[in-house]
């Protein structure tokens, strides 16, 4: 099956033609964010870090912030740096270079003030624009389309129908080459027994069930009760009692398919089929991590209702909860409450998820997209010691 | 009458599709809408919220989707409301060492 995309010069393929503003330290946030503001097709990926960071700390964000510049979904790049932080903005510009020819720096101790270095960044920003409307789209193989799923402020529904049809796109995508990515890996505590049926190999069953026990150990070191969060008032609220209830409705979203691969967060997927990736179950950290694995799309479960969006990947929003579909109507993609008060089947569902994702990886924009919701954030692991 | 929804047979708990009210008679259907038995509800129940259709006492594994999802923290008759004032978890207690 072949789907129409923008071929990257590293092979790669994205569904979207942005231009990534990049700042490297908190403190060009705002410099960042008014480049990005002047060119419709721009997108500042702001961030509170980049300075006073160590170690793996360090080491992640840089990763992660290289990771959002070699997006599919982003056609160039203009990183901007300060010029006395620790992600050296030198450094990160010739990350990106190598893999997305189109890239440009600005280092405002170089370059001067706020407005000398806004006026020079939308200069830039608006020269990649002009590039970019030239460009066309070509036929791939959909074995080119990796899609993240995920799901956030979940409720009773998100289980019983949301998570379980975006499980039948899974098995669907999968059995046609393309790439999925999981992760949320708190959300999988209680669901071990699932996630080894799953797997194709006992390293990556291992690797999956270290992790949990990873965070279920630093729960109980940091002498906290791990239910003060998992599952959130919200989730109580909507009638979800325990992080194994949680967890069992989550898992739902990988389907029949087979787990090929587990990856650590700031990871690319590269086999086809489903692939885990070690991130939080908070859904900013979560889409972070799906992005940086090489999503093009996230396909995000929602009983409660959220409406983020996120910066280098379109989000298609689904529910299954009645009420909040009629309540947020315009933060979502897909209704699925038939399927809780109705005849519609689970298998009708992921039909319907999976026509949605070749919409939007064809061009149609999400609702979140289209209520500017393009949100960022990195995954800061470490505390700031200094 | 209600209707909840049992995930799998070994499943102790349904969940109810709307609200229900003690007293109400909630019949319980299985994932293909056939029915499996008449419960009557001894609490006022959510929509999406739990109703135990077994008897079960403290300490007794609270069985959705044909796993564990935690264990009753004290006796529960069949027709009253599980949720965190009867069902715990046992994963990530820091609290407890």
């Amino acid at each position: 099956m072949n789907i129409k995309m923008y071929r990257r010069e590293n092979g790669s393929y994205g569904v979207r033609n942005r231009i990534a503003v990049i700042p490297t330290v908190a403190c060009v946030s705002h410099v960042a964010q008014l480049i990005a503001s002047a060119v419709e097709i721009a997108d500042a990926y702001t961030h509170p870090y980049g300075c006073d960071q160590l170690g793996y700390d360090k080491e992640l964000s840089s990763k992660c912030l290289a990771k959002m510049g070699i997006h599919p979904n982003n056609g160039a790049v203009l990183v901007v740096g300060l010029g006395c932080e620790e992600i050296l903005p030198h450094d990160l510009y010739e990350a990106i270079k190598s893999q997305q020819p189109n890239t440009e720096l600005l280092v405002m101790q170089e370059v001067g003030g706020t407005e000398k270095t806004v006026g020079i960044g939308r200069e830039i920003c608006r020269k990649f624009a002009v590039q970019l409307e030239s460009q066309q789209k070509v036929e791939t193989d959909i074995a080119n389309l990796t899609v993240g799923v995920e799901c956030g402020g979940s409720d009773f529904t998100s289980g019983i129908a949301s998570n379980p049809a975006v499980g039948v796109f899974t098995e669907k995508l999968t059995a046609l080459g393309g790439k999925v990515v999981f992760g949320e890996t708190t959300e999988l505590m209680g669901a071990e027994d699932i996630i080894k049926e799953h797997c194709t190999s006992e390293e990556i069953y291992d690797f999956i069930v270290g992790k949990i026990k990873k965070v279920e150990d630093t729960a109980i070191d940091m002498k906290v009760d791990l239910r003060g969060t998992q599952p959130s008032p919200g989730n109580i609220e909507g009638g979800l009692s325990t992080i194994e209830e949680k967890s069992l409705g989550g898992v739902c979203k990988i389907g029949r398919a087979l787990i090929v691969a587990a990856l650590e967060f700031g990871d690319t997927a590269t086999k086809s089929g489903v692939s885990f990736v070690d991130t939080p179950g908070n859904d900013m950290a979560c889409s972070l991590g799906l992005s940086a694995a090489g999503s093009q799309i996230i396909i995000f479960t929602t009983g409660r209702g959220t409406p983020m969006g996120f910066a280098a990947a379109p989000v298609i929003k689904v529910t299954a909860n009645s009420k909040i579909a009629q309540l947020m109507r315009e933060n979502f993609d897909i209704d699925l409450s038939d399927i809780v008060e109705g005849d519609t089947s689970i298998a009708a569902g992921g039909e319907a998820i999976f026509n949605q994702v070749l919409a939007v990886a064809e061009g149609e924009l999400t609702a979140a997209e289209k209520l500017g919701h393009r949100e960022f954030s990195l995954y800061r692991v470490s505390p700031i010691l200094t | 009458m209600k209707k909840a929804l049992l995930l799998s047979e070994k499943d102790n708990t349904a969940t109810v599709l709307e609200d229900v009210t003690i007293g109400d008679d909630v019949e319980i259907k299985d994932a293909n809408k056939a029915a499996v038995c008449m419960i009557r509800a001894l609490n006022d129940i959510n929509r999406g919220h739990k109703i135990a259709i077994k008897n079960l006492q403290a300490d007794d594994e609270i069985i959705k989707y044909n796993h564990t999802i935690g264990t009753a923290t004290q006796g529960i008759s069949a027709g009253q409301l599980v949720h965190i004032h009867n069902l715990a978890s046992r994963r990530g207690r820091g609290d407890l060492r």
